[in-house]
């Protein structure tokens, strides 16, 4: 499984239906080579999500749809793709774009004498190999340039991968704003926060620390610190743990999320 | 040395020269053009007509594709180079990398090129898109700029107006599609010259293949499966270039497929068993689409296999040039074609023809329910009123209305086989000479145009022509034939699958990942003396 946030131990994860469909949208992805997106807030989910499912292409033993959970069982393996995926920093250059996904795909950096001809030659014939799995991470920062250069490798009659863009904030307004882009996307999950009602289920399915918890505590927890993101939940998780490791008790009560409100400011998020 | 060749060196192209005569009927002849092709949606099957473009078999179309942020000159040389063919290290290695354009337009006479396409042209910069007008005036081609922006790119204009002063022209995908086709898959024809197919099994897509094995012999088998893997191929290189298949697009789809199937897959076949062979083919590989394409053939009579055929032959488009009204002629040769009645035809503009007659541009959905039919609101004041007046005239039958304009909507084009062409395009001349604009109607009531539907004067022009023809199609009857198998409590389907047949259900979007792909071989590298061009039947 992937790393979790803040490598929380004895945490499970949450078969939400936003992963559940991360994994089907993916393999949607790599059967037609299309792209796709997915997007939503930070700390929603996405990127583990997306690297459960890249978990799951890789592994030649998995299952294909929303796998990731290994409690799901089927007939047959997942679709076996090579899976790259790269991030950049803010406003990056189409330059910057080609070096990084040769780094990606080869392992080493392109010579800096290479022309942009020459470079995205090479990525056109380095894509035309085996189906390939391309996740572009943080893709709010791409600039127009940035998406013309993915379109035309993506585009190019020779190559052969699906593309994934997947980012935060902003990241389908800027995306959308392309219609190079918006024309393409087969598959577009928008991430969205917890729903409040069923946080009290989810939390007692996420770690054994909130097990026969009142929904009461479970609301005010959400309601303080929460805020329907998993990453504020994984750091109120992990702080919890410790609390109630070091007070000796097995779940969390009124007593620890206080301990826990103090330990991250008060309670002020 | 000829001297043909040495005038086409030299760059004096003339009709006889190699940007005419491409033996391509639906061709339009375009040498020398400059063209600027709007593609502002940046849409989808655009990229994918210009992979088609790419591959002609005939060689004579390039398509360049700029690198992206490269404004300079060399570097579209090189891109230009690629689009004809070469490695893109070639020029490096043998040490040409400055006499790339020189290199290009060599390469480029010597094949004859007819077309050069430049996808993405806005992101050229003023002295790339006049490198490429001399260079395509040089080659003695035609120059495709497909611009995607949102904004009319101002200074391709600027730099086009300064290269040879050669008129630019403007049109729209459509347009593009029409004048520059991509090729129709190859599929295989059978045995040719004379020789009959042998018996084939009447059993269905699933084994179909496998009881060929079974049954034929070691040749006969290998006649069998050249078609079948060909046609399979073409289904999958189809439907990849398609929004997949889903339940929310299923009547977009059945659209789309229906026109496929009747103009380029199994309609345009050239007899009996190979359109067996091409159906069985088509079942089995959108079956691997979670698309089940099923096939009734009891209810089609003796010899089923042959009622998959179009109904617009060679023999019946002589017999319909013999007619004089052109538009009795058209509607006919149209309804046959679509095994339609005349009931929508009225929606079609002039502009949806294509002037040869190749292609019609089916009406948008949108255009039943609305009176104004104005697809991207360009239709005139007058022809809303006309349509209005139209809707509100002409009572149509329920079942041409819920059930054939299904099929009649599709987004993609008609086709029409080449022996067809000239009947269509006499009706659009005729239309034309009568000072009809392109935004007017294809088909207009002979004696009160503009105020009364067509669409009962065009039936019965169709039975007419149709019973001089020897033909009594059903879906022209006037209602539902009171004995015979039109009688139930539903009104009997019309349409181009109807008449064969052929039904189509989608599965679960999933179930391709569950089921095994059937391994197939690799297409092989040859010329075949049988190809089939899709609609030139």
């Amino acid at each position: 499984m992937p790393r979790q946030f803040v490598d929380l131990p004895g945490a499970a994860t949450l078969a939400t239906r936003q992963f559940q469909l991360t994994g089907q949208i993916i393999d949607d992805l790599v059967a037609a080579g299309a792209t796709g997106v997915v997007h939503g807030p930070a700390g929603t989910g996405k990127t583990y999500a997306v690297e459960a499912a890249l978990e799951r292409l890789r592994d030649p033993t998995a299952v294909p749809g929303s796998a990731g959970d290994p409690g799901v069982a089927g007939p047959r393996r997942a679709p076996q793709v090579v899976t790259c995926t790269v991030a950049f920093p803010s406003r990056p250059t189409m330059r910057l774009v080609a070096d990084e996904l040769v780094r990606a795909l080869t392992g080493s950096t392109a010579a800096r004498s290479r022309n942009r001809f020459y470079l995205t030659a090479a990525l056109v014939e380095l894509l035309s190999g085996p189906p390939r799995l391309v996740v572009i991470d943080e893709a709010q920062r791409l600039t127009g340039d940035c998406i013309e250069l993915l379109r035309h490798l993506h585009d190019h009659p020779e190559t052969r991968f699906a593309l994934l863009y997947v980012g935060g904030d902003g990241c389908w307004e800027v995306l959308s704003r392309e219609p190079m882009l918006a024309s393409r996307v087969f598959r577009r999950l928008p991430f969205k926060k917890l729903d409040r009602p069923a946080i009290p289920a989810l939390m007692r399915s996420y770690h054994r620390i909130y097990a026969e918890v009142d929904d009461a505590l479970l609301w005010e927890v959400e309601d303080a610190y929460g805020k329907g993101t998993l990453r504020n939940w994984a750091v109120f998780t992990q702080t919890a743990l410790s609390v109630c490791e070091s007070s000796g008790r097995d779940r969390i009560d009124a007593e620890v999320i206080d301990n826990v409100y103090a330990k991250l400011g008060g309670g002020v998020t | 040395m000829s001297a043909a060749t040495d005038a086409a060196i030299e760059g004096d192209f003339t009709a006889a020269g190699p940007a005419a005569g491409r033996g391509d009927p639906g061709r339009v002849a375009s040498g020398g053009r400059i063209v600027l092709v709007a593609n502002v949606g940046d849409d989808v099957g655009a990229a994918a007509h210009l992979a088609a473009l790419g591959g002609r078999a005939d060689g004579r179309v390039v398509v360049v594709r700029p690198t992206p942020g490269a404004g300079d000159l060399g570097t579209l040389g090189l891109d230009v180079l690629v689009a004809a063919g070469k490695r893109p290290g070639a020029a490096k290695a043998e040490r040409v990398t400055a006499m790339s354009w020189e290199i290009a337009r060599a390469w480029m006479r010597a094949g004859q090129i007819s077309d050069v396409v430049v996808d993405r042209a806005h992101r050229l910069t003023e002295p790339q898109a006049a490198a490429l007008a001399g260079f395509a005036a040089g080659v003695g081609a035609s120059l495709w700029l497909v611009w995607g922006g949102r904004e009319n790119p101002a200074h391709l204009h600027t730099a086009l107006a300064g290269a040879g002063g050669r008129a630019v022209d403007q049109v729209g995908l459509w347009e593009f599609r029409t004048q520059l086709p991509a090729p129709a898959p190859l599929i295989a024809d059978g045995p040719g010259d004379g020789r009959a197919w042998p018996a084939l099994p009447a059993a269905e897509f699933t084994t179909f293949l496998a009881g060929c094995r079974r049954h034929l012999t070691h040749a006969e088998f290998g006649l069998v499966a050249e078609v079948y893997y060909d046609t399979a191929a073409a289904t999958d290189a189809w439907i990849a270039a398609r929004d997949r298949p889903g339940v929310d697009n299923q009547a977009r789809f059945a659209a789309t497929l229906t026109g496929w199937l009747r103009d380029v897959a199994v309609g345009p076949a050239p007899d009996p068993g190979a359109v067996l062979v091409r159906l069985r083919a088509v079942q089995a590989a959108l079956f691997t689409h979670a698309v089940v394409l099923g096939w009734e053939p009891a209810a089609l009579g003796p010899e089923p296999a042959g009622r998959l055929l179009g109904d617009l032959t060679a023999t019946r488009s002589a017999a319909l040039q013999a007619v004089c009204r052109t538009d009795a002629a058209a509607a006919t040769a149209l309804s046959l074609h679509l095994n339609l009645g005349p009931t929508h035809f009225e929606l079609l503009r002039i502009a949806d023809v294509a002037p040869d007659g190749s292609a019609i541009r089916p009406p948008t959905s949108t255009a039943l329910h609305r009176p104004g039919y104005g697809r991207g609101g360009n239709a005139t004041p007058q022809h809303a009123r006309w349509m209005l007046t139209a809707a509100l005239n002409a009572p149509r039958p329920a079942s041409e209305d819920v059930l054939g304009w299904g099929e009649f909507c599709s987004r993609e084009p008609i086709l029409i086989p080449t022996h067809a062409r000239p009947i269509f395009a006499a009706h659009r001349a005729y239309r034309a000479g009568h000072g009809a604009t392109d935004e007017e109607p294809f088909f207009v009531h002979p004696h009160e145009p503009g105020r009364r539907s067509p669409a009962p004067v065009l039936r019965e022009a169709i039975r007419r022509t149709c019973r001089q023809l020897r033909l009594d199609p059903p879906w022209v009857h006037g209602d539902n034939c009171r004995y015979g198998a039109d009688v139930g409590l539903v009104h009997r389907r019309h349409g181009w699958m109807t008449e064969r047949g052929l039904t189509m259900l989608m599965l679960d979007p999933q179930y391709p990942a569950h089921i095994p792909q059937p391994p197939r071989p690799d297409p092989p590298a040859r010329v075949r003396p049988h190809e089939v061009r899709g609609p030139d039947r």
